[in-house]
This record gives C-alpha cells, sequence and structure tokens, in this order.
C-alpha cells in the first residue's frame, strides 16, 4: 500500500499545485462522473478510488488547518495590536511647576495639618506635636545648606511630587523614558475633596495624566492612585511611577538615618556617609518578589537583592521621624533608597516606586537551546498591554520624640496590621521551644543508578524527639523536609518508604499528637514542579510569562522546573490536606509560598500578583480550617494571619555597600504573635557563640537543622550545604544551648519587641514590652554599655520579673 | 590544526559535561555557597563562613593634607593598584589613578600622603609600592618609567631607571610589580621573568622565566621552513608574570598566566618553582599511554587533576583563572584573587586549598575588580578593589584560625597537636577535606593504621591511605604469616589450573571451528576462538581468513562487550589508591569510547586502508580480528582488578606495567592481523598501519565535523522557531 500512497500522494500534491484554477473545474466535472460510476458497485471500487485521492485529501486537510491557524493567529495577533495614530499633537502648556508658591492649609486634625501648593502641585504636612514640618520637596533652606542652585536639571527635578517612566507600547524593546513632574509637567488641576485635595498632573509630551489624592486622616497623610483616573492619550504607556520621591528629602542630619525592608530591615545612617563611596547606586526593594519573575530571581542571593517581606520604609531626620506603608496595591510597590550622593545628588531620599503595567524580560532563548541566556544574549522587555487594576494607596504617618525610630515605625505597623486583622493572635502558650529542622532523604547521582541516601528515618525523628524528651526537652518546633518519594520531583504526597513510609509518619504523627509541646510540621514546595510531577500538567498548571513562554529552568539532567498555578497550588494543597486527615499530629510548612508571589498569564488561569497573594492566603486559610498547623518559610507579610510559625526568617540584609546596620524590624513587626526561628542554624555557623547572639538580637528561638545519619553520607547531594548536621554530635550542644535559653529567655517568649537600639558597632539592646532589656555585645572584650558590663560574646538581662 | 583541537576539545567537553554534571541543580542552587573548598579543582564543598568584612575603606578619612605643594586632590581613592603591608601593620596604598602613595597606621588612619618626592617629580600612574623593614619605600613609577625609592618620609633616596644590559634592551621599561629582599635586590615583573636589580642599578639578571612548553608547529616550522620564512613565523612568547610577593621564608611567591604548573609559583633562590605542582600530584609512575591521556584530558577538562583556583565560574561558564595578586602569611599560607569570577583562593603550604570566597558582586564582601591583596600580621586579609575604589578589610573567624594553626603544627611536625586542632575544625564542619586527611597522617603517626586508612578514604587521600595501608598489610602479614602464605599458595595454584584449562579450552574452540568445515561457528566457541589469538594469533587469524563465511558476526558485539563489563566492573573492584579516577567520577559513556573507539574504528580504517593496496582481508575477518584485540585486555584486567585489592600505590610501577601490557598486546595483535590477513611483509604492513591509523583519526574528524555542524544547524532552527513564535503567535 505504502508506495502508491505516496505515489498518489506525490502526484496529487503535484498535480494540485501545477495549475489549479484551470484544473479544478475539469477535475471536478471528470470527478463528478468518476463518482457516479464508482457508487454503481460501491465497496471494491470506491476504496480504490478513496485510496487514489487520499493525497489530495490531505493536501486539502492541511491548507485548510493552515488557513484556520493562521486567521486565528491574525484574528489573536490584531486583538494584541496596539492602535493608535500617530497624529497626535501636544497641548499648550498651562503650568509652570517650578514657579515660586504659596502653601495653602487644606485640611486639619488634632496632630497634623496638611497645606497644598497650587502652583507647584506639591504638598506638607506639619506635625502638630513637634512642629515639624515634612515638605513633599525639599525646600530652599534644604537645597542651599546642601550646596544645591537650583540651576542644573537634576536639581530642579528635586521639587518634583511625581516621577514618572514610560515607554512606546509598539517597540517591541521598551524603552524606558522617565519624567520628573517639576521638569516635565505642563498642566496641572486640582480639586477639593474631604479632607484634602485631588491634583492631576499632565504630561503632555506623551500624553499621559495622572490624579493623586491627597487626604489627612487620623494616621497622617494618605496618597491615593486611582489606576482608573490614569490617562494616556498616545501611544506611550505609563510603566511605573513614584509617587512623592522626594518627601522629607535630606542632608546628612545629624543621628537620621533611611530605613528600608532589605532583609530583616536595613538602615543607612546618615553619619556613616564618609565610610561609603561618593558614587553610591539607588537600590530598590520590591515588595514579595522581585517585579521580574525568573527563576534565576527566585535563587537565594537574587531573591534578598530585590526583594521585600512589608511594603514599608521610613525616614528619620533629627528629632522626627517618616514612617510610610503601602496599604493598597502593596504588591505592586517597591520602595527606592536613593542616599547621598547616588545621581550626583546631595540629598538622601527615600520614596515608593509602584508598578502601573507589569513588566517582563522575554528572553529568546529562554529554555529550548539550553540554560545559558546569559552567553546568548538575548533578551527583550515587554510592558503589559493593561493597566494593573489596582489603585495604590499610601499612608504617610509622623512620628517624633523617643518614638521617631524604626522601633516607632514598627509599633505602628504592627497595630495597623492588628487592627485589619492581618495578623495573627498573640501567642497565648509559655512553650519556650527548640526550633530543629530535619533533612530526612537526599539523591546522590550515581553512574547507573541514582543513590538514594536516608538521613533521618520517620523513626529516627522519633528517636531524637525521645531523646530531647528525657533531657526534659518537650517543646519544640519541627520542620521536615525531603520526606515524599522523589523529593525533587515536587510530588506532594507519598512519604517515602525507605524513610519509613506511610506507617512511619502515622506512628510519628500519634507521637506528636500525644505530646503537647511538640509541633511537627512537613515542609511541601507547592509553588514548584518540574517535568516528573505527578498531576502536573504543563499547559493548564505551570506559571507563563507574558509572551507565553512558561517560567522554567533547565538543569543538566534534562529536567525542567516550573512555577506552578496558584490555582493548581491551591487544588494540591486540597489534595494533600485529604491525605493528611489521617495523620494527627502534623502540620504544613510551606517552603515557598510565604517567600514569593507572581504574576501568571496562563491562559486557561490567569492571575496577576495580587490575585495570587489573595489565592495563598486561601490556601492558608483552607489548611487553617482543616486544624493543621501551619508553618512558612520567609516573611511576606500576607502570611502573617495565618502562620503560627515562622521559619527561615532572615536575620540579616543583602549587604549593599550603601547599608550601614540590619535591624530586626520584621521581628518587631511579628514578635508577640508568631513564634519564629531565623535564618542562620547554629550547626551551621562558623561560630555559635555569635549566632547565639545573633539569635538573642532577632528574638529567634534557637535553631538547628540535624540528620541522624553522619553528614559525611551528604558529600556530592544536593544538600552538601548540610556540612554538619549529625544528631549525635551536635545532641549535647543542642541541649545546652536550648537549656542555656530556656532559662534566660522564656521571660520573653510571646512578648513584643518594643525596642531594639544599636549602642555601637558591637553592642545592641533590645527591650520587650514587659520591661526585660537584653543587652548583646559581640565583640570579643567586655564592655559597657547604660553602665552595665557586658562580657565579650556575652549578654546580659536586666529588667521585667524573671 | 588549533581550530580542530578547539572542536574536539569542545565536544569531548560536551560530552563529558553533560554526564558528569547530571546531579540536580538544588532550588537553592549550590553555587549560593559564599565560602566553600573545591576538590582538586571542582566540585564546590561549602565551608562555614571562613572570613567576614569588617570594614571598608573608600578614602583618607579625617586626614589634612599638610603638603601646601601637592594639588589639593580629592580624598577618595581612584582606581588603586597595588597594595602592601608592613611588619608594623602599616598599610601602603599605590592609588593610581591619583598619582599618589597613601599611607595608613595600623588603626586604618590616613598618616600620610606621598605626591612624589622632592626634586624628583611627581608620580605617573604608580602602580606598585614595597616597603622594607627600614620602612623604606620602593614605588613603581609605571609612566615616568622609573623606580623611586624614597625614605619613610617621603624623602627621595635614589631613583632607578632602567638598568643596561645586553639581555634587558628593547623594551620600554614599565615597572609595575616589585618586591626588595633581604640583601637589597629588586625584583621586578617583567614580562615572562622576574628582572632583578641590585642596589647599584645594575642589571643583574632574569629569574624565573616561565615556561614557553612544547608546540608541535614550532618544531615543525623549525624543521621545515627557510630562513626567510622563520624570520616571518610569529615568534611565541612565554606566559607573562601577573604579580609578585615576598615570603617572610625570603622565597619570592608570584603568580603568572602559565597554564602548566605554575599559576603560583614559590621561587627558590635560582628560580625554580617548589611548589604544588600537578605531576606532583597523582601517579609517580607512569605509563606512557596514559600519561598521553592524562594530558588530553587535561586540556579538554579542566579539573580531573589538580589546578589552582577554578575552571568554571558561578554561573557554570568556562573560564582559565588569572589570578591578579597573591601574599603570603607568616606561616606560609597563600592567597590569591583571580579576576574573571573574584574571588579569592587561600592555599596552604603544600598547595591545598583552605577556602574559596568572595566573589563579583554588589554585595559587601564582594568584589567589581580585584586589583591587589595582602594580609597583616594579625591575619586579616585586605582586599584593593579599583573599580569600586576601595579596601575592604576581611576579619578571619575561629574555624579558618584553627585551620591555619592545624596546618602550621603539621608542617611543623607537631601531630598529636594537630590532631587536636583538626578534631576541633571537625566539631564546626564534619566535612572539611583537609581536616579528615590532618587526622589520617596523624593516626598513621600513633600506629593506627586501620582508622587512619578509614578517614584518608573518607576524601580520597591516595598518600596517606597507601602508607596506612602498607603498614596495615604488614601487621596482617605478621601476625597470620602462614595462612596467608598457605592461602596465596592455593590461589596461584588454581589460578595456574584455570588458565591451562582456559588455554585447552581456547584451542579445542579452534580446532572446531577449522575442522568442522560446513557448521557455522557457534558462540561459545567463537569467543574460545577469539580468546585463541592470545597463544596463536597468526594462526588464529589465518584461520578466520581462510573460513571467514563462517564467522559468527555475534561473537565480535559479544566481546566488546565483554571487555566493556571487565572495564566497569574494574573500575569498581580496582583497589582505592591505585584507582585512576573517583568512582562517583565515573562516566559510563566515556568509559565506553575510551575502551571501544580504537577496534572499532579500525575496522573500517583498516578495510578502507587496505582493499586499495591489494590487501585479501574482507570486512568481516577484519571486525573479527580488531575485537579480537581486546581479548589480552579482558584476560590481563581480570585478575589484575582482584590483585590490585592487596596492592597500594607503592607497587604501582609494577602494577603499570600489566596495564601497559594489555595494551601492547593489543597492538601486536592488530598487527597480526594485519599482516596474515593480507598477506603482507612486515614492512608493508607498518606502512599500512600508519595509513589505517591516519584514515582512522580522520574518521573521527569528520564524525566530529559533522556533530559541531548539525549541533549548529539544530540550534539554528529551534532558534528560528523561537523567533517566530515570538514575533507572530
Amino acid at each position: 500500500m505504502s508506495k502508491r500512497f505516496f505515489k498518489n500522494m506525490g502526484e496529487s500534491i503535484s498535480a494540485f499545485f501545477k495549475g489549479l484554477p484551470g484544473k479544478t473545474a475539469r477535475w471536478w466535472q471528470f470527478e463528478k462522473i468518476q463518482l457516479g460510476r464508482k457508487i454503481k458497485n460501491f465497496p471494491g471500487e470506491f476504496k480504490t478510488w478513496a485510496k487514489s485521492k487520499i493525497g489530495t485529501a490531505i493536501v486539502f486537510a492541511l491548507v485548510i488547518i493552515m488557513v484556520i491557524v493562521g486567521s486565528l493567529s491574525i484574528k489573536k495577533a490584531k486583538e494584541n495590536a496596539i492602535t493608535y495614530t500617530d497624529d497626535y499633537e501636544a497641548p499648550e502648556k498651562t503650568a509652570d511647576l517650578l514657579s515660586e508658591g504659596e502653601y495653602q492649609s487644606v485640611a486639619k486634625n488634632d496632630r497634623f495639618e496638611l497645606f497644598f501648593c497650587p502652583e507647584k502641585g506639591t504638598v506638607s504636612v506639619l506635625n502638630r506635636e513637634s512642629g515639624k514640618l515634612w515638605e513633599s520637596v525639599p525646600n530652599k533652606e534644604v537645597c542651599e545648606a546642601n550646596g544645591m542652585t537650583m540651576k542644573k536639571v537634576a536639581e530642579k527635578r528635586t521639587q518634583s511630587a511625581l516621577v514618572i517612566s514610560y515607554c512606546d507600547l509598539k517597540k517591541k524593546n521598551a524603552e524606558q523614558v522617565t519624567l520628573y513632574s517639576a521638569v516635565d509637567c505642563g498642566f496641572l488641576e486640582y480639586s477639593p475633596i474631604d479632607n484634602g485635595v485631588s491634583v492631576t498632573y499632565g504630561f503632555l509630551k506623551p500624553g499621559i495624566y495622572v490624579t493623586v489624592e491627597y487626604t489627612l486622616q487620623d494616621d497622617g497623610l494618605v496618597t491615593r492612585i486611582p489606576w482608573e483616573s490614569i490617562r494616556e492619550d498616545w501611544k506611550y504607556a505609563l510603566k511605573n511611577l513614584e509617587i512623592l520621591p522626594y518627601f522629607g528629602a535630606c542632608g546628612n542630619t545629624e543621628g537620621g538615618y533611611m530605613f528600608y525592608p532589605d532583609g530583616s530591615g536595613a538602615v543607612t545612617a546618615f553619619d556613616k556617609v564618609g565610610e561609603r563611596s561618593t558614587n553610591v547606586k539607588a537600590a530598590v526593594y520590591y515588595t514579595y518578589t522581585n517585579r521580574k519573575v525568573t527563576f534565576e530571581n527566585l535563587y537565594e542571593d537574587n531573591m534578598m537583592r530585590y526583594t521585600a517581606a512589608l511594603p514599608v520604609y521610613g525616614l528619620k531626620d533629627g528629632n522626627d521621624a517618616l514612617f510610610a506603608y503601602a496599604i493598597e496595591g502593596e504588591e505592586y510597590a517597591g520602595v527606592k533608597v536613593s542616599p547621598y550622593g547616588c545621581l550626583n545628588l546631595s540629598l538622601n531620599r527615600i520614596g515608593f516606586d509602584f508598578a502601573i503595567r507589569n513588566v517582563f524580560d522575554a528572553s529568546l532563548y529562554n529554555m529550548t537551546s539550553g540554560e545559558n541566556t546569559k552567553a546568548t544574549g538575548g533578551s527583550i522587555q515587554r510592558v503589559d498591554k493593561e493597566k494593573i487594576h489596582k489603585d495604590k494607596v499610601v499612608i504617610y504617618t509622623f512620628l517624633s520624640g523617643d518614638d521617631a525610630d524604626y522601633s516607632g515605625m514598627a509599633k505602628i505597623y504592627r497595630s495597623y496590621l492588628e487592627k485589619n486583622g492581618l495578623i495573627a493572635d498573640r501567642i497565648d502558650d509559655d512553650n519556650y521551644s527548640l526550633a530543629l529542622k530535619m533533612l530526612m532523604g537526599t539523591t546522590k547521582s550515581g553512574v547507573i543508578f541514582d543513590e538514594y541516601i536516608a538521613m533521618t528515618t520517620f523513626g529516627q525523628v522519633r528517636d531524637i524527639l525521645e531523646e530531647l524528651a528525657e533531657l526534659g526537652i518537650t517543646n519544640e518546633k519541627l520542620v521536615l523536609s525531603d520526606w515524599v518519594k522523589n523529593s525533587g520531583d515536587y510530588n506532594y504526597w507519598g512519604p517515602e518508604f525507605r524513610l519509613g513510609g506511610k506507617s512511619g509518619l502515622n506512628s510519628l504523627s500519634k507521637y506528636a499528637a500525644e505530646r503537647p509541646g511538640l509541633d511537627v510540621f512537613l515542609e511541601t514546595s507547592f509553588a514548584q514542579c518540574n517535568s516528573s510531577t505527578k498531576g502536573i500538567n504543563e499547559d493548564e498548571d505551570v506559571v507563563y510569562d507574558g509572551l507565553g513562554i512558561e517560567i522554567a529552568e533547565l538543569y543538566m539532567d534534562g529536567s525542567i522546573s516550573y512555577l506552578t498555578n496558584p490555582l493548581t497550588i491551591f487544588k494540591r494543597n486540597g489534595k494533600f490536606l485529604n491525605k493528611l486527615k489521617k495523620y494527627d499530629g502534623v502540620g504544613i510548612a510551606y517552603e515557598d509560598l510565604g517567600r514569593i508571589a507572581y504574576y501568571d498569564y496562563n491562559d486557561l488561569h490567569p492571575f496577576t500578583k495580587d490575585e495570587t497573594v489573595q489565592e495563598f492566603r486561601k490556601v492558608f486559610a483552607e489548611t487553617e480550617d482543616a486544624g493543621k498547623g501551619i508553618s512558612v518559610n520567609g516573611a511576606n507579610q500576607y502570611s502573617y494571619s495565618f502562620a503560627d510559625y515562622i521559619y527561615n526568617l532572615t536575620e540579616e540584609n543583602y549587604g549593599l555597600s550603601i547599608t550601614d546596620y540590619s535591624v530586626p524590624f520584621v521581628q518587631m513587626v511579628i514578635s508577640g504573635y508568631i513564634p519564629y526561628s531565623t535564618s542562620g542554624a547554629g550547626n551551621l555557623s562558623y561560630d555559635l557563640e555569635t549566632q547565639k547572639l545573633k539569635w538573642i538580637e532577632y528574638g529567634s528561638l534557637p535553631y538547628f537543622y540535624v540528620t541522624y545519619e553522619s553528614a559525611l553520607n551528604l558529600r556530592e547531594t544536593p544538600n552538601d550545604t548540610l556540612f554538619s548536621s549529625t544528631w549525635s554530635d551536635w545532641k549535647p550542644i543542642i541541649t545546652d544551648t536550648y537549656n542555656e535559653f530556656k532559662e534566660n529567655f522564656s521571660c520573653i517568649y510571646g512578648k513584643q519587641m518594643t525596642e531594639h537600639r544599636i549602642l555601637s558597632d558591637k553592642v545592641s539592646r533590645i527591650t520587650y514590652e514587659n520591661g526585660v532589656s537584653i543587652y548583646v555585645n559581640y565583640d570579643e572584650n567586655e564592655t559597657m554599655a547604660d553602665g552595665i558590663k557586658i562580657p565579650g560574646k556575652g549578654y546580659v538581662v536586666t529588667g521585667g520579673i524573671k | 590544526m588549533r581550530s580542530i583541537k578547539k572542536i574536539g576539545i569542545c565536544l569531548l567537553a560536551a560530552v563529558i559535561s553533560f554526564s558528569s554534571f547530571s546531579a540536580r541543580v538544588a532550588y537553592a542552587s549550590e553555587n549560593s555557597a559564599d565560602n566553600y573548598v573545591t576538590r582538586d579543582g571542582n566540585g564546590r564543598q561549602p565551608v562555614p563562613d571562613c572570613y567576614v568584612v569588617s570594614k571598608t575603606i573608600y578614602n583618607l578619612g579625617n586626614f589634612e593634607d599638610p603638603n601646601p605643594d601637592a594639588k589639593k586632590k580629592t580624598s577618595v581613592f581612584k582606581g588603586p593598584r597595588d597594595l602592601f603591608i608592613d611588619d608594623n601593620d602599616n598599610v601602603f596604598i599605590a592609588d593610581t589613578g591619583n598619582n599618589r602613595i597613601v599611607m595608613l597606621n595600623s588603626d586604618l588612619e590616613t598618616v600620610n600622603v606621598f605626591y612624589g618626592p622632592e626634586g624628583a617629580g611627581a608620580f605617573k600612574t604608580p602602580q606598585g609600592i614595597f616597603v622594607d623593614n627600614d620602612g623604606d619605600m620602593y614605588v613603581a613609577d609605571t609612566e615616568n618609567h622609573r623606580i623611586v625609592h624614597m625614605g619613610s618620609e617621603g624623602e627621595l633616596v635614589e631613583i632607578f631607571s632602567n638598568p643596561e644590559s645586553d639581555l634587558a634592551t628593547g623594551e620600554v621599561f614599565s615597572p609595575s610589580k616589585l618586591i626588595v629582599n633581604d640583601t637589597g635586590y629588586i625584583y621586578v615583573v617583567r614580562g615572562e621573568n622576574i628582572m632583578a636589580i641590585d642596589g647599584n642599578g645594575t642589571f643583574r639578571g632574569y629569574y624565573g622565566q616561565t615556561n614557553i612548553g612544547f608546540n608541535l608547529s614550532d618544531v615543525l616550522i623549525r624543521m621545515f621552513a627557510s630562513d626567510q620564512q622563520k624570520l616571518f613565523a610569529t615568534k611565541r612568547l612565554a606566559s607573562s608574570y601577573i604579580n609578585v610577593a615576598y615570603g617572610s621564608d625570603g622565597k619570592i611567591y608570584a603568580t603568572s598566566l602559565e597554564r602548566e604548573e605554575g599559576e603560583i609559583k614559590k621561587l627558590n633562590s635560582v628560580g625554580t618553582n617548589t611548589y604544588r605542582k600537578y605531576k606532583t600530584v597523582g601517579n609517580s609512575f607512569q605509563n606512557p599511554i596514559k600519561k598521553w591521556w592524562n594530558k588530553a584530558m587535561k586540556s579538554v577538562v579542566a579539573g580531573q587533576s589538580f589546578k589552582f583556583g577554578e575552571y568554571f565560574d558561578d554561573d557554570f561558564n568556562y573560564i582559565e583563572p588569572i589570578f591578579t595578586d597573591i601574599c603570603v602569611d607568616n606561616n606560609g599560607i597563600v592567597t590569591v584573587i583571580e579576576q574573571l569570577n573574584g574571588k579569592v583562593y587561600q592555599y596552604d603550604q603544600d598547595g591545598r586549598m583552605l577556602v574559596a570566597f568572595g566573589g563579583l558582586g554588589e554585595k559587601k564582601g564582594t568584589f567589581s575588580r580585584s586589583s591587589s591583596i595582602e594580609v597583616d600580621s594579625k591575619g586579616r586579609i585586605y582586599v584593593l578593589d579599583q573599580i569600586n575604589n576601595n579596601i575592604q578589610i576581611f576579619e578571619p573567624t575561629e574555624f579558618i584560625q584553627n585551620i591555619h594553626d592545624a596546618t602550621s603544627t603539621y608542617n611543623n611536625g607537631n601531630y598529636q597537636e594537630s590532631y587536636e586542632l583538626w578534631k576541633k575544625v571537625l566539631a564546626t564542619d564534619e566535612n572539611y577535606d583537609l581536616a579528615h586527611i590532618g587526622i589520617a597522617r596523624a593516626l598513621y603517626k600513633q600506629g593506627k593504621y586501620k582508622e587512619a586508612m578509614k578517614e584518608a578514604k573518607i576524601v580520597g587521600d591516595r598518600d596517606t591511605y597507601t602508607m596506612a595501608f602498607d603498614e596495615y598489610k604488614y601487621e596482617v602479614l605478621r601476625a597470620h604469616f602462614l595462612p596467608i602464605v598457605l592461602l596465596a599458595l592455593a590461589i596461584v595454584i588454581a589460578v595456574i589450573f584455570l588458565i591451562k584449562m582456559f588455554a585447552k579450552k581456547a584451542n579445542k574452540g579452534y580446532w572446531k571451528f577449522l575442522t568442522e568445515k560446513n557448521k557455522k561457528m557457534s558462540v561459545g566457541s567463537g569467543i574460545m576462538y577469539a580468546f585463541n589469538v592470545i597463544l596463536h594469533p597468526v594462526d588464529a587469524y589465518a584461520g578466520i581468513k581462510y573460513n571467514r563465511d563462517r564467522i559468527n558476526p555475534l561473537v565480535p558485539v559479544i566481546i566488546l562487550g565483554l571487555a566493556y563489563v571487565v572495564r566497569v566492573a574494574y573500575l569498581y573492584v580496582v583497589h582505592f589508591p591505585l584507582a585512576s579516577i573517583e568512582t562517583k567520577n565515573i562516566n559510563l559513556w566515556l568509559e565506553l569510547v575510551k575502551l571501544w573507539i580504537v577496534p572499532v574504528s579500525w575496522i573500517p580504517a583498516s578495510f578502507m586502508a587496505t582493499s586499495i593496496s591489494g590487501g585479501e582481508s574482507k570486512m568481516k575477518e577484519i571486525a573479527f580480528a580488531s575485537v579480537s584485540s581486546l581479548t589480552p585486555y579482558i584476560v590481563i584486567t581480570t585478575p589484575l582488578m582482584f590483585l590490585s585489592n592487596i596492592m597500594s600505590k607503592s607497587q604501582q610501577s609494577w602494577y603499570g606495567v600489566f596495564e601497559v601490557l594489555a595494551y601492547v598486546g593489543m597492538f601486536l595483535l592488530l598487527f597480526a592481523a594485519m599482516m596474515t590477513l593480507n598477506n603482507y611483509s612486515f614492512g608493508k604492513t607498518v606502512g599500512m598501519m600508519f595509513m589505517s591509523a591516519f584514515l582512522m583519526a580522520v574518521m573521527w574528524l569528520v564524525i566530529l565535523l559533522c556533530y559541531v555542524l548539525t549541533g549548529r544547524m539544530i540550534q539554528f532552527v529551534i532558534s528560528l522557531i523561537e523567533e517566530f513564535r515570538l514575533n507572530f503567535l
């Protein structure tokens, strides 16, 4: 059959292309006669006829399919196309925002008074308690004091209330243009609203108009940018927008600093300016996850470089401080820190930078041709057609006196979270716990077969817990990682049989259920899956970028990792909860949901970043309803209302050269509400004494990451970062450490950390709500602070009721 | 030729890397470790933090320049290129872009700034600074083409310009890095040499010339080119020196671009490198084939054997490290900075890596371009960055201090003390390789051989294992002399018996094939026949020549399989210190290729060669003959792998003879086959052997080219599709 088949097909194809139009009519006549003849002796002859024409049929079918696909894609392309006319003419300039103007009072309450300058479109707020006037743009005195003459464009730009970045949507590689309201605005309109004023800034050249509503509320100044009010008259699309970027901008005033949410919280102190480079660069921290979601950005290092767990920042100037936090659209907020000297401007400035549209990098060699995108280069930036449907609301509040520091800011943010039900209830037990993490299994790639290495079986977990109980340690927060079958495949269920399987897990969970002080969490990574994960459909369940390419990472062994669609995460979590029903004593540890949030352009289930956050909250809520304990890795703010325990909470900042100190801001916010342990494991530290001090300063439970079997087995496995973890070696050290901590620090367990103060480079003081103060000295020599002698590499606990 | 080599390298590297990196990269990628050690140049093992940044200096601080002549310069550094720390921990910075030398005291406060001594003109981009024990400064005043010797207050002592010598003419003298030894000789880096100048400014010769290495094309040019052509041929230069440092032991430490055994050097008084070299590692005896192979491998994949630095950066891109600067502390511990991946590598007195840290980045503790490194008396490491214009000061942690103490005490022969220190190191990091080695050696010295063997095996330390194993062997032998001798005797007798039986059977297979003229060769007797070629090559080959129609094609396939099985078994069974490759690094595909490539590609090559020059052989018998040349390998390796388990590295030469024997046997058999099958004379056979070898090489080349080109093609198509997808869908 085959030879004839191909012959026929070949003939038909050539016949088809030879003289299509003329021949078709004749052919049809001929075929009609033939057909008539064939139908007469139907079965045999028809078959041969059909066979002889099958080639033609296929060609026709192919053409039809191509036409359909082509027209569909053209239709899609037309839908997606950006249409505009090129005959846009910028309107006449009607306002000069650089002109001098008087501030008028527009709203007033007990604590603050709001002023607006109709000529400049800027605002200022008077803190009536301290008399400090906070201006949205630096005034003459500030400028003069810092040697600015207002002659250079860069200096004129400091008078802006708004900085926008836009790009041409039609250009494939969207180049960004930045405009400053003071210099580039040609249109200004304002109207009074309740307790404030609504101002529209018009950037005439690109034809972009933005409305900002400034209102005064009990907490302070509130700015709202309604997304629907953003008007674009021409081909340019607004990409991101900095709101009040120069609010409170000041020179290097004494004792002043900028606070921003880098890691656990970071501070750029003004009086340390001499210890920095003169040409510093600005840093931006995006809430929850870097704006561009790629696997590279989810790795630890990049993650910390660009990511903030909370949408907050602060600025301390003299005895006063400004604290700003985003309460709506915070998923799209970034904190932009530009220290003194940045862009040759002698001002310290900090502000929110909101994404108005989502941006994604499209790598031309994303995954098909290998993992090495850098070497091949091709990557273009694309911007969404649609704006993000979310208002951007920021509260600026003003502190003075003793409260005017980051501790006071933490207090304000804490009370905001509590008022809005965004944080869990206060800790009401007094189970000062030992934080443990155990690696259960790993895989060593072998020559023929990969070798599975059981590091801690379920039975051994129990042995460890029993050994601890014998020594009188009965309170543990225990996270079990890599317990699932083929843990590298990100399956959500199936305890590895070499670790004891279901029966092992069952007996452990029973044991855990009997022990009130013990919380066991099984670690899951729902946000990740790979090509071999069970039940994952690569169309439906994985995250796509704006070009319809999976966010993926190709590994050397050919497997591909994906991010999981939020809806799929929700479904998988539901299934997991079903499986977990039988096992009472164990909760869930979410390895990734508490630290990443992303866009998903998946056709079937698209998610914006805020929808993803909502979906994650739904996941947590479902788990909570099922009565399971929730433990979260990382500390993104949306997880606070559900987490029973937060682990791996960072205790440092990324370490840019502009950063002078890290401060436990996140810890101050959640202390008293959620027990937590920080990322430094005692057994992986270069010096346990230093690590202990870090735990004390950051209010962490003592934390160890151990295995039952010797850590020598972990050589050359993916887990070789765990270079020292053998239980038998660490047992005495762990028990000693825990006993020491329990004796000294159970008094602060469940209490709020109300103040953290850096007394010198190596000495800090931490105060809790019950009056307990702890002095921590990292230096090797004994020092004095507040008249108290603190031993070298040691600490002193004072005050309160011990 | 060069491009061919490159393609070959690419292909082999691809084959090797594809299978040897099969380990899944964990989510928190393993490269995220800031501090790590590598095992002989590959595979990072994270270790606890060894150095933490304690301070960063960007400028002169509160220093007021008292010198009215000096134009008021900015306080910040600009493109600084060199650092020096004297015995009192005063820090000197060659602030190149600002044309000055900055002096900080041990508290890191600026105490003096020098713009050039009075009466000698200002410095012009000084790139090097050295301070002797009296506090006299020697400045490499690069663009003034001179070396300025100043007193400790900046007063002029003398100026050295280009010394006159027959050897030193021609080039412009632009000194950059220099040291001054205790006798007052100045050593300046100059191309592939270090130039010595004495206190009078007289040229005292070149020192420690880098190795120019062997290059086939040079030899050919020398042999065949005319004098005129030779003139135009580009002269190959030896690799340049990059930097020098002066050790407290009076030795000169240097870094160079020399790829073979000289990236980091420790030069003795006559200029010989006494630091760790590749050849001091690994086997003392090497059979010629293996040596050639090792060399080939070395050029293909960096890392099988020891190398300084790393050949893959954090993103797994291939790099060839360039060590910009070197410093040595009082214990002889060497620290270098690498330019391409920004890492700081630290090695002990014997050149074993202690830690690697740093890297490129914006973080504290990383660099944009590190230009100089120094260490002070407290062990703090200072790294100068010429783009960030700063000095970062790294404070050693207790962990690394323990390591330093342990290596130093061991080097001083204090084994018990070093044992305790290594134990301390292991208490912090259970997986620290050197600690296991240190403990193994200490245990060996204590006579605890079995424990020493165990420790050494954990980290693959063959030398210590061998020492301990030899002692352990004698111990066992002494204890159970009679039973062991009896057992050995029994085994020898059994083996002889087995060999005899085997030979008999092989002979039987031979006769069976020859006599049963009407039957096809059966598999069993065919294999036996193949083994018979070892004993009677000429007869056996003649036999198959005249009965070629009855050859069973399954037999060569089975023999190939058998040889492969033996090879793999060998890799696993062979005694640990004798293994040429770590079990974890075994790549089954590579082993297959290594074993099969010659016999398999020999078949078409020799067929082609012989068929055009009067050969009588056909493909079938050539296939049988060349594959059966693997039989000596099988016969020798099988007992050898078991026997190796009572041998150690010290018997390696003895052991190596057998390995060579297998290869020689293979070659002889191929020779015999070609001669017999084609009825060639001896001379003709030799010629045809060469011819076949040449054709074989050509074949490989063609295959390589095809591979590379198809790869390109596929990549092109893929990118085309991707482009289409992005633009139109």
